[in-house]
């Protein structure tokens, strides 16, 4: 199967419904099947990058603890907004995940790069 | 180049975000609510686009200015064919 270069754009915030953590599922089963696949965190999605989500409380499952999958999935190429980031006060670093910061002009060309976006 | 798909009124981020990093050459289509964002300015080089049913339905073909034609399902899936890839800012 020929790879294709798959860009999964996150700008969801977590528990909205169920979407970042389907986004986040199929993002995985994406990379099973030898994808390039890249994440990008931007806008309202930086937040699933806060490290202390405890969502027993609302009854739904750890979307920050579900992105501690990626490194497991072979996925590398995670990316946040750097505007996004800093508009929203969320430090980087926060959590078990290597995560390279991108500025508009980046996010232009990691766009462009791609054979397919997905949003969610 | 890059189809960017807008289906969100300007209370949401996704024209803003869109605009930010859209490149020359882009095209950007608005659609369902996303045809509220008819008045933004565009950077130089990028086109825009608005679903003509989605205008008419929402009162607003007196409001999108003449440099945002307006399309059809036709010309819509035109545009998919000939962009690569394709954004939509959901």
């Amino acid at each position: 199967m020929t790879s294709k270069k798959i860009l999964f754009l996150l700008r969801s915030p977590p528990y909205a419904g169920s979407q970042a953590y389907e986004t986040l599922e199929s993002l995985l089963v994406t990379a099973v099947f030898d994808q390039e696949v890249s994440v990008l965190f931007a806008d309202d999605g930086v937040y699933q990058l806060l490290k202390e989500q405890d969502p027993s409380g609302i009854g739904t499952r750890s979307v920050g603890a579900g992105l501690k999958a990626l490194s497991t999935y072979d996925v590398e190429r995670v990316y946040a907004s750097t505007a996004s980031l800093e508009e929203r006060g969320v430090p980087l670093g926060d959590v078990d995940l290597a995560v390279e910061t991108l500025d508009a002009e980046q996010i232009s060309a990691l766009i462009a790069g791609q054979d397919a976006v997905i949003s969610g | 180049m890059t189809l960017h798909v807008v289906n969100k009124p300007p209370s949401n981020l996704a024209i803003t975000s869109c605009l930010a990093v859209v490149l020359p050459g882009d095209v950007v289509l608005l659609i369902e609510h996303g045809v509220y964002c008819g008045s933004v300015s565009v950077p130089e080089g990028v086109s825009m686009y608005a679903m003509d049913l989605d205008v008419h339905a929402r009162g607003l073909d007196d409001r999108i200015p003449p440099n945002v034609p307006l399309i059809d399902d036709a010309r819509f899936v035109e545009l998919a064919c000939e962009h690569n890839p394709i954004v939509t800012w959901a």
